[in-house]
């Protein structure tokens, strides 16, 4: 998840959840408001009737008409019932209805004096007061019917506004956070565009004064050094491409004019050959560790062409007989190959060119009669080309690390090399997304399939 | 002939000297640019043989120099720089071929001795073979068609010039391997109607009339029909 929707996300959720406990606490706040008004009007009322039967004669005879005139005073649907001292009902503001009270809140008004059931619907509130020297339970009943409809009007303006806020600070919360972070996403668009082709393209640093700012200047400076190195690194390669080339190229000179103007024992001769044919490998694996050096496996793709793999085997081909006249080809196209065929790959011709040509070099080597079999074969998605020659095969135990550096089969004495050749053939293949396998039919055969991807 | 080379590096210069000169190719030297030109200025020489990188004028600069008062004699730079930048500005001061340390002396003298040959005046016209709109420059490694220059591998255009040059006859699929591949294939392999195929899609696909065909169980001929 991006950064961008953490941040909105989590600043909606804590806004939410503050606001929603708020929300919750205002709703709580006047629900008890109103019950402690309620039961003040609840005390009210009793210091009335309490009042009214003090100062009463004949309380009995008088509270109807009282009650009545006093009517406007009354909480809603209110009831109040007088108990005597012998807990026998005196007066009910209940008419026509049949009286029933529960006996066991009088028995507790004995202990408690006052009782106020918020719970109860209709609300209860009960006192115990002794009034010219008798005690009076008195009962009274009523419903917060007011109360309770402003609290239910709370209750939905608060949900109502829960949702709404929500709803806004979600959005808003996106939208500002999408807003403060838009020169992150620039930034982070920039810096996805560069690559080490591109180091020399600074980011656009806006407002340079903000952390956003400082963070693309360092940037810019890292990436601004980062080329500098690999500048001094391409200088070096190519410096010592021309250092290594110049004492190799005067060995060859000298082995060159030696052989041919001058008379030696066919031992001598031999020798000076097999010298020159070393100097030349040299050479060529100079050439293949510093054409690879230049190349990297994101910059390759910029680089690719449409190449034709049967060109360059043939090309390979041309390459090695050169410095091993008596080797041979024998070429063929796989009959199972389609219709259509074209042998083409997208890569960089020069490198699949030493990828072959260091194929052949090992056939050219190490088969028994320097020859070495071509198959290509293309299917919808692949074109396959099998490179099969017959001589001592690399020993099973040795197969996993046939493409290591420096790793010399033990069918290789006597024979010189690097054991760089496969290694590079393999990093080649690996830059053009290509595979390389070893296998052996018998122990006389064997056989290199190289798979390009279309 | 005479060449006059241009090499600071004391062992190649002897060495290519000594070579040259047992292939009576009589050789000056100059170890460096401004003796080089001083050299220049005073004999006429067959062909100029320039390292690039030699001390107080390198070797594109004398290239440069030489052709402002001579466009004609051969230029062949030898060099252990093998980068693509190296060899541009090279060909853009109209040098005329370029060879990378080490090679083989052997190789020098054939790259002289082609260039040479390119300053020999022609008694007759390059050769130029014509079938009906197909053009073929079997010299330049040039074919056409309609006017349109067509791309062909350097394996596609020696079976075209030898398809061409048999006039209509037909080839049979083991003389094009031994000619154009030199036995590379088996006899039994396809590979030979894979390739009249790459030519007949290039050749022949988007025109009317056809040139190349089969005669089934004898080979292949290029004619319009």
């Amino acid at each position: 998840m991006s950064l961008k929707r953490k941040i909105a996300i989590s600043l909606s959720i804590a806004f939410s959840l503050i606001f929603g406990i708020m929300m919750f606490v205002i709703y709580v706040s006047f629900n008890d408001f109103r019950k402690d008004e309620f039961r003040q009007r609840f005390q009210k009322r009793l210091v009335f009737t309490v009042n009214f039967i003090e100062k009463s004669g004949d309380f009995e005879r008088e509270a109807p008409i009282f009650f009545d005139e006093n009517s406007d005073n009354v909480l809603l649907n209110e009831d109040i019932m007088i108990f005597g001292s012998d807990k026998g009902l005196v007066y009910s503001t209940l008419k026509d209805k049949k009286i029933t009270w529960d006996e066991r809140l009088l028995e507790r008004l004995d202990k408690e004096k006052t009782i106020y059931n918020e719970n109860s619907v209709p609300e209860i509130y009960a006192a115990l007061r002794n009034i010219k020297g008798e005690n009076y339970y008195i009962l009274t009943s009523a419903q917060d019917v007011t109360g309770q409809s402003k609290l239910d009007f709370l209750k939905y303006m608060l949900i109502f506004s829960y949702i709404v806020s929500i709803l806004l600070i979600w959005f808003f919360s996106y939208y500002l956070v999408s807003k403060f972070l838009e020169p992150l996403e620039i930034l982070k668009s920039d810096i996805s565009d560069i690559s080490v082709h591109k180091l020399t393209t600074p980011v656009i640093v806006k407002n340079s004064e903000d952390e956003i700012g400082v963070l693309a200047k360092s940037f810019n400076l890292m990436t601004s050094r980062l080329n500098d190195v690999f500048q001094s690194q391409k200088d070096f390669n190519s410096s010592a491409a021309h250092e290594m080339r110049t004492p190799l190229t005067r060995m060859a000179f000298q082995l060159e004019n030696l052989i041919q103007l001058e008379n030696h024992s066919p031992k001598t001769k031999t020798n000076l050959q097999q010298m020159l044919q070393d100097v030349h490998q040299l050479s060529d694996l100079t050439k293949s560790l510093l054409l690879l050096s230049k190349f990297d496996k994101e910059g390759i793709a910029t680089v690719y062409e449409e190449v034709r793999i049967d060109e360059v085997v043939f090309n390979a081909f041309e390459t090695v007989y050169r410095n091993f006249p008596e080797f041979k080809m024998d070429f063929q196209i796989d009959e199972e190959s389609v219709e259509d065929s074209i042998l083409t790959v997208k890569g960089v011709k020069s490198l699949l060119e030493i990828t072959f040509i260091n194929l052949f070099k090992n056939a050219a080597l190490y088969s028994d009669n320097q020859e070495v079999d071509i198959s290509i074969k293309e299917t919808d998605f692949r074109i396959i080309v099998k490179v099969f020659s017959i001589g001592s095969v690399i020993p099973f135990d040795e197969r996993e690390k046939l493409f290591e550096a420096f790793m010399r089969g033990s069918n290789s004495q006597n024979k010189t090399g690097s054991g760089l050749g496969l290694r590079i053939v393999k990093r080649i293949l690996e830059y053009h997304k290509s595979e390389i396998s070893y296998t052996s039919g018998s122990d006389k055969e064997n056989l290199f399939t190289v798979t390009f991807n279309k | 002939m005479q060449a006059l080379l241009l090499e600071d590096d004391a062992v190649l210069s002897s060495e290519i000297t000594l070579f040259l000169e047992s292939k009576s190719i009589k050789t000056d030297k100059a170890e460096d640019g401004e003796k080089f030109l001083d050299i220049f200025s005073k004999k006429h020489y067959d062909v100029f043989l320039l390292d690039i990188n030699v001390p107080k004028i390198n070797g594109l600069e004398i290239c440069k120099i030489i052709r402002e008062t001579n466009s004609e004699t051969p230029i062949i730079i030898i060099s252990a720089y093998d980068g693509i930048e190296e060899k541009k500005e090279a060909f853009l001061r109209a040098a005329d071929d370029y060879l990378v340390k080490p090679f083989l002396l052997e190789e020098l003298l054939l790259r002289i001795n082609s260039q040479m040959r390119r300053l020999t005046p022609k008694t007759e016209e390059k050769e130029k073979i014509v079938i009906e709109d197909l053009e073929i420059f079997p010299e330049d490694s040039k074919v056409f068609r309609g006017g349109e220059e067509i791309s062909l591998t350097v394996k596609e255009f020696q079976l075209l010039v030898l398809l061409a040059k048999a006039n209509g006859r037909t080839l049979s699929k083991q003389y094009i391997s031994d000619e154009v591949w030199k036995n590379q294939f088996q006899s039994t392999n396809n590979a030979i109607e894979v390739y009249i195929n790459f030519l007949r899609k290039k050749i022949d696909k988007n025109f009317k009339s056809k040139l190349i065909h089969t005669r089934p169980g004898f080979g292949y001929y290029l004619s319009p029909l």
